[in-house]
């Protein structure tokens, strides 16, 4: 059995306007060690997947059905303290936007220090500060020491989410969250990061989820991926196997918004229309509005859903015999027109 | 820090100056020629000949020209009266008499008395209240703000929003008078007014006599309070860095008071200084209803009295203590919230 597992996750929030749908029977699962990209356009459902595995959300407003078992343990029924046995020491985190991940009024030494002692009771003041040193050394944070008495307004955006690293990988958690950890920083300090984590995956043993927009970065980084769309997932395959043989209509889309598969014209390809609002969705495919090859069922039946990920598998009615000769189709065009931007 | 500390204590001095020249021209200047009184014909009596004013007017320096007053106005506030204004205000006097007579902030009409003195004998009523209330309000909106911030649209919650507005739109004097008919009269439960020394042999008739006054004072702060605490707690609660924590495996208890609370309580902080510095200049309503000889009676006293010197002094006084207070919350927020420090 796969490390974490998640199966048929559904999310809902209850809004003044209704009940949304946000996560609707998301299923996949993460190996020990492996990368996963989680990729989709904004507000396809991918940090509230995250954060319904590790039940960050509150639970006045929301609720999560399913199932997903980390270690054979069902992340969704086991009690609170449990829960919270888990975050942090087995599954780690880290955000979007490291401006505003730190709490501004305690030292960076504090913070990451409080990591550790939640899970580890026995650890002395001194030898948790200097675990934390170690950390923010391995993390690339020039003299460290002081560092751990500065405060997180002291440091750039691409610093503190060296911290943010450093304290979700100091208790060596088995599966690493990384929710966009590079949206919010310019193009260098991404690139930096980026690295950072490439080189970090060598180091510490965690499976990663990365979620990220950036197909780029998920060639680079993910052994497998999982491609979303208004809250369902749509395709989810290995790595090679979505950029060579990629089936779901909105996999081409996203691929041919690819810079570097610009597609002859001058300006970005990228998927017509936008996602359909989840407070009443279609009944039909999700995606069928934007589809280039909608057919009729599309409108009434919902493609299959994605159960087993132990291979390529993708929700859509195409024949597969078209979806395989439109990947070649894309391939070759995407592959012949590959000049830089 | 130090830089930083200065800094606040060169624009508090600067604030106050600012202030003495506003007391000044509005005492002075303004009130004769707006409203052609004449400080020196009250001070010398209803029936004073046009030669005895003349003299106060001397003894009070009123004769000397705006700019030479406002001087020695300053001079006096800064080192206290010097040779000479003790030769005209109290020329046949001991150094310890005339010490009654005039201070930094001169002499009230009035009274014949030293405002020093005069503000000075009430310190005790308005500060003893203003700190029974604060800590009223503050133990009792802390607390239920937090609370309510917690199960937001909860049934306490909503019972807290009810009472945050009642007693927002309750008048301070309906309260008071309420409470004194129910709790010193019919009931008597409580002194129906007046003030006794704090002592620390026997610290409960103090504290019974401020209860009440208390309790009315604190009644619109807490509402106040407990709205602000509520809105900065869920405020703080919807923050990232309050999902960070959890995300490390910290406890609800901790991630809410150790993560948020400390955040939310900043802005709170800030203005409990300029609220308690707001007291201290005295809190003519509550004072006024349960008859308490503080500094809020005292300028209302004045004021009714054209008693000129002691006015000013008062506003002169208030100002300080929310200068003061200012500061000290200034620095204190410095040493809690670590951005402060930098700009
Ligand atoms: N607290 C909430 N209450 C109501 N709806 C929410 C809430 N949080 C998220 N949603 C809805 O859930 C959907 C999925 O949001 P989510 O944040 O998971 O998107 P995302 O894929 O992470 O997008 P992005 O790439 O922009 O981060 C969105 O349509 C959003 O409107
Ligand atoms: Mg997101």
């Amino acid at each position: 059995m796969a490390l974490l597992e998640v199966k048929d996750l559904q999310t809902t929030f209850f809004t003044d306007d209704g009940a949304v749908r946000a996560v609707d029977g998301v299923s996949f699962s993460v190996e020990a060690g492996q990368v996963v990209g989680i990729v989709g356009e904004s507000g396809c459902g991918k940090s509230v997947t995250m954060l319904s595995i590790m039940r960050l959300l509150s639970a006045r407003h929301s609720a999560t059905t399913g199932m997903a078992s980390f270690d054979g343990e069902d992340l969704l029924s086991i009690p609170n303290k449990k829960m919270r046995e888990i975050r942090g020491k087995q599954i780690s985190k880290i955000f979007q936007d490291p401006m505003t991940s730190l709490n501004p009024v305690y030292r960076i030494g504090v913070q990451i220090v409080e990591a550790l002692r939640l899970h580890d009771k026995a650890i002395s003041r001194v030898a948790a500060f200097d675990r934390a040193e170690q950390m923010l050394a391995a993390v690339g944070i020039p003299s460290p020491r002081e560092r751990l008495r500065s405060y997180p307004h002291e440091l750039s955006g691409g610093m503190r989410q060296r911290v943010m690293i450093a304290m979700a990988l100091i208790n060596d958690p088995k599966v690493l969250i990384a929710d966009e950890p590079t949206t919010a920083l310019d193009v260098t300090t991404q690139a930096q990061i980026l690295e950072l984590i490439r080189k970090l995956r060598n180091e510490f043993s965690s499976a990663v989820v990365f979620i990220t927009h950036d197909l780029g970065v998920v060639a680079e980084l993910c052994d497998e991926v999982v491609v979303m769309y208004a809250g369902k997932v749509v395709e989810s395959a290995p790595v090679d196997e979505i950029f060579e043989n990629p089936q779901h209509p909105y996999t081409w889309g996203l691929l041919g918004s690819l810079p570097g598969r610009n597609l002859g014209n001058d300006r970005l390809y990228s998927v017509p229309g936008s996602p359909p609002s989840l407070l009443d969705p279609p009944t039909g495919c999700r995606f069928m509005a934007r589809c280039a090859h909608a057919m009729s069922i599309c409108e009434t039946e919902p493609p299959l859903e994605i159960l087993d990920h132990s291979e390529h598998a993708v929700a859509c009615h195409l024949d597969p015999g078209f979806r395989t000769t439109q990947a070649i189709a894309f391939r070759s065009i995407a592959n012949r027109v590959q000049e830089p931007r | 820090m130090i830089r930083y500390t200065i800094r606040r204590l060169l624009w508090g001095a600067s604030v106050i100056l600012a202030v003495t020249l506003a007391v000044f021209v509005l005492f002075g200047p303004v009130l004769q020629w707006k409203s052609n009184v004449e400080p020196a014909r009250i001070y010398a009596g209803k029936n004073a000949q046009p030669e005895q004013i003349e003299r106060v007017s001397k003894i009070l320096g009123l004769d000397k020209p705006f700019y030479e007053q406002y001087g020695i106005m300053i001079r006096r506030l800064v080192l206290g009266p010097n040779q000479a204004d003790k030769e005209r205000m109290c020329p046949n006097s001991t150094e310890a008499e005339c010490d009654e007579l005039i201070g930094h902030l001169g002499q009230s009409f009035e009274k014949r008395r030293s405002v020093d003195k005069l503000i000075f004998s009430r310190l005790g009523v308005t500060f003893s209240l203003a700190l029974v209330g604060a800590f009223i309000w503050i133990s009792i909106s802390i607390p239920v703000g937090v609370l309510s911030a917690l199960r937001p649209r909860s049934i306490f919650d909503r019972i807290t929003v009810v009472f945050i507005l009642i007693g927002q739109s309750l008048p301070v004097y309906y309260f008071g008078l309420v409470a004194l008919y129910f709790l010193a009269y019919t009931n008597k439960i409580f002194p129906p007014g007046g003030y006794m020394a704090f002592q620390w042999s026997e610290p409960w008739p103090w504290l019974s006599h401020l209860l009440l006054p208390g309790f009315t004072l604190a009644l619109q702060f807490t509402a106040l309070y407990a709205r602000l605490v509520r809105g900065g707690m869920l405020d703080a609660l919807g923050e990232d860095y309050v999902r960070t924590a959890r995300a490390k495996g910290a406890g609800e208890t901790r991630t809410v008071f150790k993560h948020a609370f400390r955040n939310a309580l900043l802005p709170i902080v800030t203005l409990f200084g300029l609220d308690i510095g707001l007291l201290f200049g005295g809190a003519i309503l509550t004072e006024a209803t349960f008859g308490l000889q503080g500094i809020g009676s005292l300028s209302v006293d004045a004021a009714y009295r054209f008693d000129v010197p002691t006015t000013s002094g008062v506003v002169l006084f208030s100002a300080i203590c929310i200068v003061v207070a200012n500061i000290v919350v200034d620095l204190l927020l410095a040493v809690v919230d670590p951005r402060i420090r930098l700009d």
